[in-house]
């Protein structure tokens, strides 16, 4: 059964993406960045295993592929999902809050793909599904970083479409709108969904 | 009183061209690079160090009083190298000056602007933000983050009558394309329908454009780009 790797994937569209891979047949690997008992219940629900690594740490992400592929296969389906997200105006942003952002939905995944690829290159092919955002297309007030780290995303996208493509390695990005999920919501991201 | 111009990557290639055309036009000028340029108020900076764009905006303030335009040209390329070969501290690097060059540039010039309720930020990215590209992942996603940035923050201080927008510029004659890259090379060009590189000075005129006349443009990316992307 080929293996499918989620990252972000306790809550929200990650957890629902996971559990439509399971039921069509794909062995999943689930990762947060912590589990407080819904990694390991979406893991036993899907048959699949829990991995808690944090991806925005340059060791753990890709320590965590390696871990897929020795308790499992190695992936074959990445789904980049895993985001953090802080809104503030640009002149008020922390600059450890606002690099934070980018470390964790842009470089974090950068690593997690390149530690896919040689597993990927060895089955001759493979799908990586990146979830980036409306705003990273249309930009959001306050939401600089967010917006920047998910247009960097689409951008990243289409350069590996390009450079995987004639490898068998597809790679393609979501760009989804407000999704009504559990995810934590932030009083502004609130005000926006009620007006 | 004299507009100001303040860019970065102001020694060459596109930097240079745009302080070139903002001279000529009568602005002054103040140019943030690692190297000395062709400005009223050279200042060497590295651009992905907060503090020390800060202080050569400071600086731009105290000669100059005020500040109309930021173009945010500094950067650099590296091409030909495949996805898995690049190196963490190059990825960290490319998305420092590139990224983070034009936020601190943002952070540093934006408390001048927003005290007088004017001005215009340029940004440059790329035509490879908007169309992807093999083998420079990691320039490719910072030039396309540069345009997810752009478009919150031009949202974010419209009301304040600044206009923040990018230029995404095709493959340019500077010497960010080295002798041997492959975008010089003639089987590249005739794949372009205009067929050339595109000059800096026509960069530079995007720029100028959307810093003056292009008084309705807000969240824009202009793509001076020979038809690379259509």
């Amino acid at each position: 059964m080929p293996v499918a790797l989620i990252t972000g994937a306790a809550q929200g569209l990650g957890h629902a993406t996971a559990l439509r891979l399971a039921a069509d047949g794909f062995t999943v690997a689930v990762n947060d960045l912590t589990d407080d008992g819904r990694l390991t219940d979406l893991a036993e629900r899907t048959g699949g295993l829990a991995f808690v690594a944090d991806i925005s740490d340059p060791v753990a992400g890709p320590a965590m592929v390696r871990a897929v592929a020795d308790r499992l296969e190695p992936v074959e389906v990445l789904v980049a999902n895993a985001a953090a997200m802080a809104m503030s105006p640009f002149l008020e942003s922390k600059p450890d809050e606002w690099w934070h952002q980018i470390d964790v939905n842009l470089s974090g995944h950068f690593r997690i793909i390149q530690a896919v690829i040689p597993g990927m290159r060895v089955l001759g092919h493979g799908r990586i599904v990146i979830i980036s955002s409306g705003w990273g297309v249309i930009g959001h007030p306050n939401a600089t970083a967010y917006a920047a780290s998910k247009a960097g995303l689409i951008a990243l996208a289409k350069g590996l479409g390009r450079e995987l493509g004639p490898q068998g390695i597809l790679t393609n990005a979501i760009a989804p709108s407000f999704i009504a999920s559990n995810a934590p919501r932030t009083p502004s991201i609130d005000t926006i969904l009620i007006s | 009183m004299t507009a100001v111009a303040v860019i970065s990557g102001a020694a060459s290639g596109i930097g240079r061209a745009c302080a070139s055309v903002m001279r000529r036009s009568g602005w002054r000028t103040a140019g943030i690079d690692l190297n000395a340029s062709d400005t009223d108020l050279p200042l060497r900076a590295d651009v992905s160090d907060r503090a020390a764009v800060l202080g050569a905006v400071d600086r731009v303030v105290e000669r100059f009083g005020r500040i109309d335009l930021l173009v945010t040209a500094a950067g650099y390329y590296e091409e030909g190298i495949d996805v898995a070969d690049i190196r963490v501290a190059q990825w960290d690097r490319m998305l420092g000056v590139i990224l983070g060059g034009t936020v601190n540039c943002c952070a540093a010039v934006l408390p001048h602007m927003l005290s007088r309720d004017q001005g215009a930020i340029v940004a440059i990215s790329s035509e490879l933000a908007l169309g992807g590209s093999a083998t420079d992942l990691h320039y490719v996603a910072a030039k396309g983050a540069v345009l997810g940035l752009i478009k919150s923050l031009a949202m974010e201080v419209a009301q304040s009558a600044i206009r923040v927008n990018a230029v995404a510029p095709g493959p340019t004659d500077t010497p960010l394309l080295a002798p041997d890259s492959l975008w010089r090379e003639p089987s590249y060009l005739s794949t372009l329908p205009l067929g050339r590189l595109v000059k800096p000075a026509e960069i530079a005129s995007a720029v100028y454009y959307l810093a003056t006349e292009g008084s309705m443009y807000c969240g824009e990316v202009l793509s001076p780009n020979a038809g690379a992307v259509i």
